[in-house]
This record gives structure tokens, C-alpha cells and sequence, in this order.
């Protein structure tokens, strides 16, 4: 962190403490948070989380803060191409870290007790809510984390109440909007699914403009007894977005997460997924899948940390890297000494295209309990010359042997999406990413 | 229940049988580690120039350096002043020519840890470098090894004797400025084994080493060098052990391996030194670093370690594959008892085309032991056709111990393929009911489930070791029920 950017920093930290408004958390929190981000900085190569994530944008770039809503030249039709559908989602639209009510489209006519809004507005409605800010994020005191607990002014709010089967998914969309200043926008979420609640949720961020941006959203999910948490990201932004997100998950007992994570041709993306499986019987689903061309770069980091007994928790991971691509993996599972029957399986499975292309995967196990089944796998290589020959001896070309190869690798992943035009437009964009032809598909 | 206490009980306060101390007189040089102690030792063992100097540097170089934290290991800080830097047996000075002229307490000493000393241990077979404290005490079957060009001898003697060969290998694989202990090691070691073998030449028989820490308050630091020329072959074991003490010894080893053209090294370890008592009290710092390079076509090299002792083990021995179609295999049995902690595993740089490499690591925990395997594969841009498989599996006997597992793989190219697979369990009821039903005793089961469990490694070990392997895995863990 250069001295311009710290003096930079303090002073909006100074000028969002005057504000009288907004204030998510105990301002006691965002000093001391502030003061160790100070001390501290952002993360660097020599620590082990960041090995392998190159971080020189925050040296090469200057950046700026996006101090308020500034939404008053963008208009509907220019966010159409991000929506999923039209009228079949619950829309939260956030523009540099800033609740975008004209852009949002909530409908909420008919659910009662449920809100689904911004953050400001929840704790002005309930003051409850904001204990929940942050006490999942105890011992994360990465540098990232840290910069977004002192520098958050929004982020989206969802409250499911007890037993409630929530039909239509609730998309949190967030533009940077880098037409005229390269910002930096820090956004928090907060999603609670009350006892037996069912919910999806569907991230996604992109940019309006060409100058670069960096967006470093959290995002805390608390699971609570017998509720099914569906979670997608899916990140599609070939411009130059620097995106680093973390998502923290409590589960209680008996409660599902299902997380699917799609990267496809980012530019820059550092995905932290944690889950903490705080009950029993819990089970938690990681599956995530990333496509990368050019020069693009992708790093997963997830962890499964099984405090609980009884839990099943399993990752699957696969990715696809061509040109000069990176791609990291870095999975953990963490069984503490009580978490006895355990089942913990992950698997990391990763084909490269190009001799400059380079992947980095690091399966971890910790298991302090004994009677766990626990079990990880991760490969490389690239497409199976014997699988290739099978299908160009029954008068398939080459390029599109390779395409159904790839896409069949894919495929296993995709047909888990449980909303169908998330499903359709990813697979869109795999084929159009693969050069798949429209018959196959 | 009471009964799973009572087996566990017996194997938390399994004995140590090597732990006796054998009464001889010593020398040491004056405790604590400065730059006389660098000189005291290089001129005691009358070494040429260039080896002082090599010595200095790495010692300047030492104190620059912070021990790492980065493992997953926790004891408290080490105190390198407090410690003897270099002891040997007293009437070392004029070294006996033949085997009867031993110190009659040191030969009664190998013969109760079983190795051949004497030559009416012709049979065995095994050429042994005996290595005590820091002073390598007898070399047996000499002259046999020398009619076929072989020098065997102890690090010592190769320095005086055959410094050319030493001043182009020492270093060339673990330099000064790899690590903090092998820092430590370049700057005060006092003896080790050497070894050349010429091109061509198959040795007909083991080579081994024999390590014993005999001396109280002592850090051993010995540094082991084997050469092998175009198209030679050779099998090298290492064995150690130590007396029962109260205080923390330290033991920093270096082996550099160096293999050129279509030659071969099969190297194994059985690490059983001090491993402290059932309160965690004394054992052995095991820091090791060990390294292979396959510098020309088609070498090949193999490790095999059966770690049973040590308080703490820090061991990584490693595969550089520079030549094309090289081959590097790592093969692990890390057993971890009490509050023996273990972090081990093993590099695999693959640097030329078409080189293969292998992993077999098998971890058991058990008491409140924390075994943890840490690996690297790294395969280059240049690397292609390149080809990795490891294997990482970990069993667990009760329920306070741990394991754990950092692989990392890092692959630049496409034509290479890597898969590593992990699993971690404790022997599942099942299993241990359908022995039980068929009259097996829980303690045999274990046994047998154990010594089924690290076959494939021990199936690697030459046949003298892998029967002392065996017996030395059962008495780890005999009696212990998950």
C-alpha cells in the first residue's frame, strides 16, 4: 500500500465516520478493523493463502473510492444483457457498492413476511440485524476482510422466515461502473434462512465501462436448522474487473448448502468460499467449474470446516485453461477433534490446452477426529488422445471431437443448476467459450 | 472400553529398546556454536582450505537466516548455544586400521543394535559406515568395494582423501543458502558417509550407514554424499538410533544425491531415533534435508523412509529430474505416537522431457501424535509428456491425534498428466468385526491391517530392512485400537 493510497484511505475513513447515516456496524468495529488493515495492509505472495494470486494491480493501479450512489445516467436497458429473466427474479441491482433502487426490481406484492432489500434499510427496519454483520467473520482477519469491514456502506439483505419456500430465485447483480473513475467498490451482503426456509441466491458482477475496477464484496449466509441454502456465482466479465470475493456460510443442524461457482473467461477473480458446519447432519455441496482463455486468471479458495459431527460435505471442482491462462485451486477440508462421522470428499480435476497455460492446485486435509471418512483427488492433464480417436474413427472432426470432449466435461456440473436460465446461459457461453456447434448443443 | 484403554495404554508406554547409553570416553569440542567452533571442528578433522572457507560461508550465511515457522510442527524455541556441536569417541584421533582395533564398548554397542561390525558378518552381506556421535567409527568390506573402483568411506576421509571429487559434488545439489538447517549442517558437520561409484559399475552388495547419537547434550550433523556415474548402480540404507534422554537433541543431517546418465540410486531410510516418552518428554529434532538430482538420460532414483522415532521430524527428501526420461519415486511409512509430531513428504521438480515420478505416502497417527505429509509436483514448461502420480492415504488409531495433508501441484504444461489422490480413515468397525469373528485378536488385526496398509512401501525396502521394518512398525503400535 503506497503512502498516497493510505492517505487516500484515511480520509474517506474519516468522512464516512462523520456520516450520521448508515452506520452498519459499531463504528468501535470499523476502527480497530481499519487500524489492523493499517498496520497490515493488503495480502502479499510471501503469505500462504495469496501464493499463487498475483496482486500487483493494487501497486499498478490507481484506484479510488466510490463514496455514493451514482445511478442517475444508467438506465434499465443497459443492464438487460446481465438479467436472467425478466420478471422470474427477485433483482437487487448495486452500483459501486451502492443500492440501486430504480435498477432494482423487487415485486415483493404477495410475500409478506420476507425481505429481500438492501442492508441500510434492514437495520433501519430491525436493529437485530446488524449483530449478525460480521459475527461470522471472527478469524478472518485477511487484509481484504478488513478493508471491507471499514469501508462497506451497503449490500443486499435477505431475510427468509421459518418453514418459508421461497419460488423464484433472488439475483444480487453489481455493476461497476468504470466510464469515467477507476473504483473501488466494497460491498457486504447478509442472507438469513430461518429454521426449514429454502432460498437461491445467484451472484453475479459486471462492468459498465472500460477504464478498470475493483470490486471486494463479502458475503455472510447463517443457515439455520433443517434450511436448503442454494448459492451460485456466476462470473462472466471479460473487461478489466478485478474481482475478489468472499463468502462465509454457518450451517446448523440438518441444513443443506448447495454452492455452484461459474467462472468463465474472467479477467481477474479470487473466489474465497468458507462454510462452517457449525450443527449435525449438515451437508455442504461445493461444486464450481472455470474456463479460462488469454490471459485470464482464476483462484478458487474453499474450505470446509467441519466443527460438527455427523456432516457430509463434497466438492467437486473442474476447470478448462488455454493460452496463458492461471488457474488456482486450493481446497481445504478441516475436521476438528469432535467432528467424528465425517464424510469429506473433494476432487479437483483440471485439463489445459496450451504448454503456456499454468494451473496451480493445492488439496488440503486436516483431520483431527478419528472416525472420519475423508478423501480428496486432483488431476491434470489434457484431452484423452484414446477418447479423441473413438470419435473421429466414427467421422467426427477433430474440432468438434475436442468441443464434445470439453463440453461433456462440463456437462456433470451443469445439469446440477437448478434454475433453468442460469443453466441455459451458462451453457450458452460454454459453447460460444468452446466453439461448440448450435446442433450439439 | 476398559480393555481399549488398557491395549492403548500399552502402546503409549511401548519401551524404547535402543535407549541405552554406552559408557566411553569423549571429546568435545566447547559448547555453543561461534566462528572458533566452525574452526575447531574443520581443524580437528585437518581438512584442506576450501572446506574452511565453505564452512564460513555457510555459517555467516546461518546467521542471517530465521529458523521456519511455516510448518505444522510446534516445540519450543531451540537453543543453539546450548548445545555440543562436536563429540567423538576419545581415541578417534588414530583411526584403528582393522576391525579388532575398536574400542571394544563401541563394537558391543552396534552389536546390540544388530548391525555387522565384525567381518564374521561377512554373510550379511552389507558394506556399513558406522557412524557415532559425529565421528564415523568403521567401515566394513573395504577392500572388496575398492577392487571395482567403489569409494565408500566416511565423509572425513573422502574430504583428505579425494577432495577433487568432493569440492565438485558438495553443495552441488543442497547449497549453503537452500535452508536454515541445512545451513546449520554445511557450517559444523563432522562426519557422514561418502560414496562414488564408477561408471558402469553395479555395486554387488548394500551400502549402509549406521547413525547412533551417543553423547548427552549433543546435536548430530552429518552430511552424506553419493555419486553415481554413467550406468552405475547402488543400494544404500540408512539406519538410526539414540539413548533415552530427558532434553531435546538435535539432529540436522544433509544428503545429496547426485545421478547422472542411465545410472541408479535406491536409497532407504529407517528413522528410529529417540522418539521422547509417553509425556512427550526428551526425543530427537529431526530436521533433515535430503535431495536427489537425476542429471543425465534415463536416471533414476528411489526413496524409501519408514519414519517411526523422532520427537520431531522435518524431512523432505526430494527429486530434481533434470535428464530426459528420468525417473524420481518416493515411497513413505510416517508413524507418529505420543506427541511425536511429523511433517514429511517429498519435492518433485520435473525439469526434462518424458520424467516420471511416483508417490506413495502412508501416514498413521496415533496417541496424540500429529503426522502431517507435505508434497510438492512441480512440473515445468520444458517438461512435457511429463507424468506424476501420488498417493497420500492416512489411517488413525484414537481419537486425539491427527493428519494432515498439503500437496501442492503446479503444471505448466499440457502434455503432462498429474493425479494425486488422498483418503484418510481409521479402520472401520466393519473390518475390525470380520477379523474379530474369525478369532483375530484386535491386536493382530491391527497388525496386520497396519502392515497391509504400508505394503506397498515396505515391499520397496532390501530384504534385511524391510523384516527390521516389520517388527519395528508392530512394536510402534502393537495394542493400539481406534
Amino acid at each position: 500500500m503506497n503512502k498516497e493510497f493510505r492517505k487516500k484511505a484515511e480520509q474517506v475513513f474519516e468522512n464516512n465516520a462523520q456520516l450520521s447515516h448508515g452506520k452498519l456496524i459499531e463504528e468501535q468495529l470499523r476502527a480497530s478493523a481499519f487500524q489492523l488493515f493499517l498496520e497490515n495492509g493488503f495480502p502479499n505472495k510471501k503469505q500462504e493463502d495469496w501464493k499463487y494470486t498475483n496482486l500487483n494491480f493494487l501497486n499498478n493501479i490507481e484506484f479510488e473510492f466510490s463514496e455514493q450512489l451514482n445511478d442517475s445516467d444508467l438506465e434499465s436497458k443497459q443492464i438487460n444483457d446481465f438479467l436472467l429473466s425478466k420478471n422470474n427474479e427477485f433483482l437487487l441491482v448495486f452500483v459501486n457498492g451502492f443500492f440501486s433502487k430504480k435498477l432494482s426490481n423487487l415485486h415483493l406484492d404477495g410475500y409478506d413476511n420476507i425481505i429481500i432489500g438492501s442492508l441500510i434499510d434492514a437495520v433501519q427496519f430491525d436493529k437485530n440485524y446488524h449483530n449478525f454483520l460480521g459475527s461470522s467473520l471472527d478469524k478472518l482477519n485477511d487484509g481484504f476482510t478488513l478493508f471491507n469491514t471499514s469501508f462497506f456502506r451497503d449490500g443486499a439483505f435477505v431475510y427468509i422466515p421459518e418453514n418459508f419456500i421461497l419460488d423464484k430465485p433472488i439475483h444480487v447483480l453489481h455493476i461497476s461502473d468504470a466510464r469515467h473513475n477507476t473504483f473501488i467498490s466494497n460491498q457486504r451482503n447478509l442472507i438469513l434462512a430461518s429454521n426449514g426456509a429454502q432460498v437461491k441466491i445467484i451472484e453475479t458482477s459486471y462492468q459498465i465501462g472500460d477504464k478498470p475496477s475493483f470490486y471486494n464484496t463479502i458475503t455472510e449466509i447463517f443457515a439455520d436448522t433443517d434450511s436448503v441454502v442454494d448459492y451460485y456465482k456466476y462470473q462472466n466479465e471479460e473487461k478489466e474487473l478485478y474481482y475478489i470475493g468472499t463468502t462465509q456460510i454457518v450451517q446448523f443442524a440438518n441444513s443443506v448448502l448447495n454452492s455452484s461457482t461459474f467462472t468463465l473467461r474472467p479477467h481477474f477473480v479470487r473466489n474465497n468460499l468458507n462454510s462452517l458446519i457449525n450443527g449435525d447432519y449438515c451437508e455442504s455441496n461445493f461444486k464450481g467449474f472455470y474456463f479460462l482463455n488469454n490471459n485470464e486468471f482464476a483462484d478458487n479458495h474453499t474450505l470446509a470446516d467441519h466443527a460438527s459431527p455427523n456432516s457430509n460435505s463434497n466438492e467437486v471442482y473442474r476447470g478448462i485453461i488455454n493460452d496463458t491462462a492461471t488457474a488456482v485451486f486450493n481446497g481445504k477440508i478441516l475436521v476438528r477433534p469432535d467432528a467424528q462421522k465425517t464424510n469429506a470428499y473433494q476432487s479437483n480435476k483440471n485439463i489445459l490446452l496450451s504448454d503456456e497455460a499454468t494451473l496451480n492446485t493445492k488439496p488440503q486435509l486436516e483431520i483431527f477426529a478419528d472416525d472420519v471418512k475423508c478423501s480428496h483427488g486432483a488431476t491434470s492433464g489434457t484431452i484423452d488422445e484414446e477418447s479423441l480417436f473413438y470419435l473421429r474413427s466414427r467421422g467426427i472432426s477433430e474440432a468438434i471431437a475436442r468441443s464434445l470432449l470439453l463440453s461433456a466435461f462440463a456437462d456433470e456440473l451443469i445439469n446440477e443448476i437448478k434454475i433453468p436460465e442460469l443453466k441455459i446461459k451458462i451453457k450458452n457461453q460454454i459453447s460460444k467459450s468452446l466453439n461448440i456447434p448450435e446442433f450439439i448443443v | 472400553m476398559a480393555k481399549d484403554n488398557e491395549l492403548l495404554d500399552n502402546i503409549t508406554s511401548q519401551d524404547y529398546k535402543y535407549g541405552f547409553v554406552t559408557d566411553i570416553e569423549q571429546e568435545f569440542a566447547p559448547k555453543g556454536l561461534n566462528e572458533d567452533t566452525v574452526r575447531f571442528i574443520s581443524n580437528k578433522k585437518e581438512e584442506p582450505e576450501f572446506m574452511l572457507k565453505w564452512r564460513l560461508k555457510a555459517y555467516n550465511y546461518w546467521l542471517t537466516l530465521k529458523e521456519p515457522t511455516w510448518p505444522n510442527l510446534h516445540y519450543p524455541p531451540i537453543n543453539y548455544q546450548d548445545s555440543y556441536y562436536f563429540a567423538a569417541p576419545k581415541n578417534s584421533d588414530n583411526k584403528p586400521k582393522s576391525l579388532d582395533e575398536i574400542d571394544p564398548e563401541i563394537r558391543k554397542t552396534f552389536e546390540k543394535l544388530g548391525i555387522p561390525l565384525g567381518e564374521q558378518q561377512r554373510l550379511s552381506g552389507i558394506a556399513v559406515d558406522a557412524v557415532m556421535d559425529s565421528i564415523s567409527v568403521a567401515t566394513t568390506f573395504k577392500d572388496k568395494l575398492n577392487d571395482l573402483g567403489i569409494i565408500f568411506c566416511s565423509m572425513s576421509e573422502a574430504i583428505r582423501k579425494h577432495p577433487e571429487l568432493v569440492e565438485k559434488y558438495l553443495g552441488s545439489v543442497v547449497p549453503i543458502t537452500d535452508n536454515y538447517f541445512a545451513a546449520l549442517n554445511s557450517a559444523v558437520f563432522s562426519d557422514g558417509s561418502f560414496c562414488y561409484i564408477p561408471k558402469g559399475v553395479r555395486c554387488p552388495m548394500e551400502l549402509s550407514t549406521y547413525f547412533r547419537i551417543n553423547a548427552s547434550e549433543t546435536g548430530q550433523f552429518e552430511r552424506t554424499l553419493i555419486i553415481a556415474d554413467e550406468g552405475s548402480y547402488v543400494s544404500y540404507l540408512e539406519g538410526c538410533t539414540a539413548p533415552i534422554r530427558d532434553e531435546n537433541q538435535l539432529h540436522a543431517a544433509v544428503v545429496e544425491l547426485i545421478i547422472h546418465k542411465n545410472a541408479e540410486i535406491k536409497y532407504s531410510t529407517v528413522q528410529n531415533w529417540y522418539p521422547g516418552d509417553k509425556n512427550g518428554k526428551g526425543g530427537i529434532y529431526n530436521f533433515v534435508t535430503k535431495r536427489s538430482i537425476c542429471l543425465g538420460e534415463n536416471a533414476k532414483v528411489s526413496w524409501t523412509q519408514v519414519e517411526t522415532g523422532s520427537a520431531i521430524t522435518w524431512k523432505y527428501p526430494s527429486c530434481i529430474l533434470k535428464g530426459d526420461n528420468s525417473v524420481g519415486e518416493f515411497y513413505s511409512v510416517a508413524v507418529t505416537n505420543n506427541y511425536q509430531q511429523a511433517d514429511t513428504g517429498t519435492k518433485m521438480i520435473h525439469l526434462g522431457k518424458n520424467t516420471k515420478s511416483r508417490i506413495v505416502s502412508k501416514g498413521i497417527s496415533t496417541g496424540k501424535g500429529q503426522n502431517s505429509y507435505r508434497g510438492l509436483v512441480s512440473i515445468n514448461k520444458k517438461a512435457s509428456n511429463s507424468k506424476n502420480y501420488s498417493q497420500c492415504d492416512s489411517l488413525l488409531l484414537g481419537d486425539k491425534c491427527g493428519a494432515h495433508t498439503f500437496p501442492y501441484i503446479e503444471v505448466k504444461n499440457k502434455t503432462s498428466t498429474v493425479e494425486h489422490e488422498a483418503t484418510t480413515s481409521k479402520i472401520s468397525d466393519d473390518i475390525m468385526f470380520y477379523c474379530n469373528q474369525r478369532g483375530i485378536s484386535t491386536e493382530d488385526a491391527i497388525g496386520m491391517i497396519v502392515n497391509g496398509f504400508s505394503r506397498e512401501v515396505l515391499n520397496q525396502l532390501p530384504m534385511e530392512f524391510a523384516v527390521e521394518a516389520q517388527k519395528l512398525l508392530a512394536i510402534s503400535l502393537e495394542g493400539s485400537v481406534g
